[in-house]
């Protein structure tokens, strides 16, 4: 019944999986099932993911136009360190890669183990990420870089912290989905649940080259 | 449940996809690194470090985007790159008139905000 | 079951042709949405954590965004997201229907404001008065 008023989608079983509708993390052939309910899932959640990215975009531009705003107070070269940023750069680059091995483990193998150790590793990095962020902040509010002593710095904190905490968000729900996952096994859920949330994770890595290139490098040249 | 059997076909195609994911992490590590070591180490014009921060920032997103979320040029891939440029049409909208504005109101009224 | 929607306002032009209320060919199973508690939970906790946001109280805060988490999280674990209407439930409850409007004395505009109006009206293809 419900299918009737859903647009057909052209479905040739024996197109192989490049050719698929959607970008993102196709699931192949191999997943007939899953590939249907991926389709609107994967769709939505990139439509999502784009009214996120314009959430940042504005955050960034209040960030460019505070840059001045700083009111006697530290700025830029005096509260960054470069050697901090590129940590924290190469940990989400990292995981954003492992996260693609954990993708083709899902996609090729359905390999419960493989899946299970790259999705633990991408984990270990994203909270990696976020200790070095959290420790990041803790020499900037003792260098007298805190949220309320200029317009500048409260643009800082309600642009970088906000990308944390999406990270943040992105590894609580990986581990629920790795519950998910030990409980019900590699279901429909789960597989489109990981697809989404590759989609997320990949997301927050683009962001965090806005980021690092404007906010820390830009400060620190 | 164990590791699925992969025919000829499909092991192919693990090992491009594979290789896809590597490539796009050297290329992203490439695009990471220019613009630290610049920073770190050179002493060129600050314009021209900007720009090259800037483009090597661009850069990186589209590896990102190519690579690790695999958004090409393909046909039936339109729906979703179309979403996208779309998307940064209205940023580029909002914040390029956000700028704008801003930095003409402190040229004229608040000089000590020009960065 | 689905109506099917030939022009604006069909079912206004299937009465005024007094093809109204037919019984459709065959009944089919209807899959609904099935009930959740979360979207009660987040009401209650958004009202707390609102509230609490208001007048400083951070234990308030902390602990409406935890339950909100736990809902959310325990919400992925759901598996019966939908609910089947069955054909034959939606065929004894629509011959239901179609029963009582049956039984239906149909009026006209002039006794619109009176006790006879049992909300079926005459269709204008049998001469009703508008």
């Amino acid at each position: 019944m419900s299918q009737n008023n859903v647009i057909p989608i052209e479905h040739n079983a024996t197109q192989d999986a490049q050719k698929t509708r959607h970008p993102g993390l196709n699931l192949g052939p191999a997943h007939a099932h899953e590939e249907d309910t991926r389709e609107e899932m994967v769709f939505g959640f990139w439509v999502f993911m784009m009214s996120d990215l314009i959430i940042f975009g504005l955050l960034f531009a209040t960030y460019v136009t505070m840059l001045g705003g700083t009111a006697g107070g530290p700025g830029p070269s005096e509260l960054f360190e470069m050697k901090s940023a590129f940590i924290e750069t190469m940990l989400l680059l990292a995981s954003s890669f492992t996260f693609g091995m954990a993708s083709l483990a899902l996609k090729y193998r359905e390999d419960r183990t493989r899946l299970v150790f790259w999705l633990v590793v991408t984990l270990l990095l994203g909270v990696a990420f976020l200790f070095f962020e959290l420790k990041d902040f803790h020499t900037m509010f003792d260098n007298g870089g805190v949220p309320s002593r200029s317009g500048y710095l409260s643009a800082f904190f309600s642009l970088v912290p906000l990308h944390g905490l999406h990270v943040t968000g992105a590894c609580i729900w990986l581990v629920a989905l790795l519950g998910q996952l030990a409980v019900y096994g590699l279901d429909a859920p789960v597989k489109t649940g990981i697809l989404r949330l590759a989609i997320l994770w990949h997301f927050l890595d683009i962001v965090w080259i806005g980021i690092f290139s404007l906010v820390y490098l830009g400060g620190l040249s | 449940m164990s590791a699925r059997r992969l025919n000829e076909h499909e092991a192919r195609e693990c090992k491009t996809e594979q290789r896809s994911y590597v490539w796009g992490f050297a290329l992203a590590l490439v695009l990471t690194l220019i613009p630290f070591a610049l920073v770190a180490f050179a002493d060129i014009e600050r314009l021209t470090l900007w720009v090259t921060i800037g483009a090597c920032a661009l850069l990186q997103v589209v590896v990102h985007l190519r690579f690790f979320m695999h958004i090409t040029l393909d046909k039936n891939k339109r729906e979703d790159l179309l979403l996208i440029l779309f998307t940064v049409l209205i940023l580029v909208i909002l914040c390029g008139g956000t700028l704008w504005i801003l930095f003409d109101l402190y040229q004229r009224m608040l000089p000590n905000m020009m960065p | 079951m689905l109506p099917e929607i030939y022009s604006i306002d069909a079912f206004m032009t299937e009465k005024d042709r007094g093809q109204g209320w037919q019984a459709p060919d065959r009944y089919e199973d209807i899959e609904m949405p099935a009930n959740s508690a979360l979207g009660v939970v987040i009401a209650i906790t958004g009202l707390a954590m609102a509230f609490g946001l208001v007048w400083y109280m951070w234990w308030l805060v902390i602990a409406a965004g935890l339950v909100t988490l736990v809902a959310i999280i325990a919400r992925g674990f759901v598996r019966q997201t939908t609910r089947t209407i069955s054909a034959s439930e939606v065929q004894r409850t629509h011959e239901h229907w179609l029963e009582q409007v049956r039984r239906t004395t149909p009026i006209n505009r002039s006794q619109e404001q009176t006790t006879a109006n049992h909300g079926l009206p005459v269709p204008p293809i049998e001469g009703a008065v508008q």
